[in-house]
C-alpha cells in the first residue's frame, strides 16, 4: 500500500511534497498528489496536515532512511530546527535575526544536521522558499550562507521539479533594510 | 569566576550507554546553558530521572553574566549529586551553567559534530531519548511531538491568544483520554515538557476544567515531585 501525502494548491506544505519524492526515488512506497489541503492519514481517526507533523510521520514509517537522524543527539538537534523553522524564521518580526543565526550556523556546513540531508533541511528549504520577505534578504544582502545552501538545495533533483511547480515566492520591490 | 557545587552519586564503573541512544560507550558530557529568570521545571524533573538510570554526575555553576543578579541558594545548587564517586566512573554528566542565553536552555553534548540544541522542549527530547527507546509508532509518536511542540512554540514562546489557545488544545486532548497526554499509563515526554511550560508561564491558575484535573494527577506523581518544589506558589 503506497502512502499517499495530499499537498495542498494554495498553501502547499512543500516539505511534504519533498519527503515524498526523495524516499520515492530510494524506492520507498510513499507518493504525494496534488489536493484541496495539506494530509497524509496515519488510520482513519488520526491525520496530520501540519508540514512539521507531516514530515516526522512520514519518516517514522520508513526508518531505514534515516531521514530524521541516526542517533538521540541528531533527532533532538533536528526537532529544534523544526521548531526554529516553524517559530522565529516564520515569524515576519523575527525572521531577520533568525536567518543571520542561520546564516551562521550554516557557515561551515552543507546540510543544516550531520553530513546528510534530514527532514530539517526539508522545513528551512520550505520557510526560505514559501516567505517572500527572506526571499528579498537572499536577493540582497549579505546572508551568502543561507543563500548558498538555499540554491544548493534547490538544484537537487526531487527540489527541482518541486521548484517548477511551486516557484519561490515573489521577493518585494524595496530593499529589506539589513538591521 | 564562578561558584560550583559538585559532587558525584555512587557509582559503578562507567559502563556504555544502551545501544539505542546510539552514541559511542564513553560518558556523555551535557551541558546546558540556562537564564534563572524563568526555571526550566522539566529539565529538573529529566535530570533526577537520568541520575536514577545511570551513573551521573550532577553538577550546578553560575556564570560572572549572571552572578550580579542575586541567585538563590536552591538554583545555585539545583542539579547536585550528593556524595560518590568520581568523575570517570560516572556514565553521563549533566552540568548546568546559569547564564545569560537566548533561546535558551541550551543544550551541547558533542560540541565538534552538533549545534546547539535550544529550547527547553528540544533539550527535554534528548534527556527523554536517554531514558527509553524511541516510540515506533509513527503516529503515536507524532501526535505527542505535537503537544511538545505546543508547549515550546505556543506556550513557551507564545503570545497570551496562543497561550489561550493552547490551554484550549490540552483541554480536549486530554478530554478524551486518560488521565496522561501520551497513550501509556504514566507520564511521557509531552505530560513533563506541557506541565514545565504550563507552571512557568502561571497559566496553572485559570485553567480549564481537564487541565485543571491533569495539574493535580502531575502534582500527585513523583516525576514531577522535586520539580514542582521550584514552583513559585
Amino acid at each position: 500500500m503506497v502512502l499517499d501525502i495530499n499537498i495542498s494548491k494554495e498553501k502547499p506544505a512543500l516539505a511534504g511534497a519533498l519527503i515524498a519524492e526523495l524516499l520515492a526515488a530510494q524506492g520507498h512506497a510513499v507518493k504525494w498528489t496534488l489536493g484541496d489541503s495539506n494530509l497524509v492519514k496515519a488510520n482513519n481517526e488520526i491525520a496530520f496536515t501540519a508540514s512539521s507533523s507531516i514530515v516526522r510521520y512520514v519518516a517514522r514509517c520508513f526508518p531505514s532512511s534515516n531521514i530524521y537522524g541516526s542517533s538521540v543527539l541528531q533527532r533532538a538537534e533536528i526537532d529544534h530546527w523544526l521548531n526554529f523553522a516553524y517559530g522565529r524564521l516564520s515569524s515576519t518580526t523575527k525572521y531577520n535575526e533568525a536567518v543571520e543565526y542561520l546564516d551562521n550556523v550554516l557557515r561551515p556546513a552543507t546540510y543544516i544536521v550531520g553530513t546528510s540531508l534530514s527532514i530539517a533541511d526539508l522545513c528551512i528549504w520550505e520557510v526560505l522558499h514559501s516567505s517572500s520577505q527572506i526571499q528579498t534578504l537572499l536577493a540582497n544582502s549579505g546572508v551568502v550562507n543561507v543563500a548558498r545552501y538555499y540554491s544548493f538545495l534547490a538544484a537537487q533533483k526531487s527540489f527541482a521539479s518541486l521548484v517548477a511547480q511551486f516557484p519561490a515566492a515573489a521577493r518585494t520591490k524595496q530593499v529589506a533594510a539589513k538591521s | 569566576s564562578s561558584s560550583s557545587s559538585t559532587s558525584t552519586t555512587t557509582a559503578s564503573a562507567g559502563s556504555s550507554l544502551p545501544t539505542f541512544v546510539g552514541e559511542p560507550g564513553r560518558i556523555l558530557d551535557l551541558a546546558v546553558s540556562a537564564d534563572p529568570s524563568s526555571i526550566p521545571l522539566s529539565l529538573v524533573a529529566l535530570a533526577e530521572q537520568v541520575s536514577s538510570k545511570y551513573t551521573t554526575l550532577l553538577s550546578t555553576f553560575v556564570h560572572s553574566s549572571v552572578a550580579g543578579s542575586e541567585i538563590p541558594d536552591r538554583l545555585q545548587g539545583l542539579l547536585k549529586s550528593n556524595g560518590g564517586r568520581s568523575r570517570a566512573d560516572c556514565q553521563v554528566a549533566v552540568t548546568l551553567v546559569w547564564k545569560k542565553v537566548s533561546y535558551g536552555p541550551q543544550l551541547v553534548v558533542d560540541p565538534v559534530h552538533q549545534t546547539s540544541i535550544q529550547g527547553e522542549a528540544n533539550v527535554a527530547r534528548y534527556l527523554w531519548g536517554l531514558l527509553s527507546p524511541p516510540d515506533l509508532d509513527p503516529a503515536r509518536a507524532t501526535l505527542e511531538d505535537e503537544l511538545v511542540d505546543l508547549a515550546q512554540l505556543q506556550v513557551l514562546e507564545g503570545s497570551s491568544k496562543e497561550r489561550a489557545a493552547a490551554l484550549r488544545r490540552l483541554n480536549s486532548v486530554l478530554g478524551k483520554q486518560n488521565s496522561w497526554l501520551g497513550s501509556g499509563q504514566s507520564p511521557s515526554l509531552a505530560d513533563v515538557v506541557c506541565w514545565s511550560a504550563v507552571q512557568q508561564t502561571g497559566l496553572a491558575q485559570g485553567a480549564p476544567a481537564n487541565v485543571q484535573r491533569w495539574l493535580k494527577a502531575c502534582d500527585q506523581h513523583q516525576v514531577f515531585a522535586s520539580a514542582r518544589g521550584l514552583v513559585a506558589s
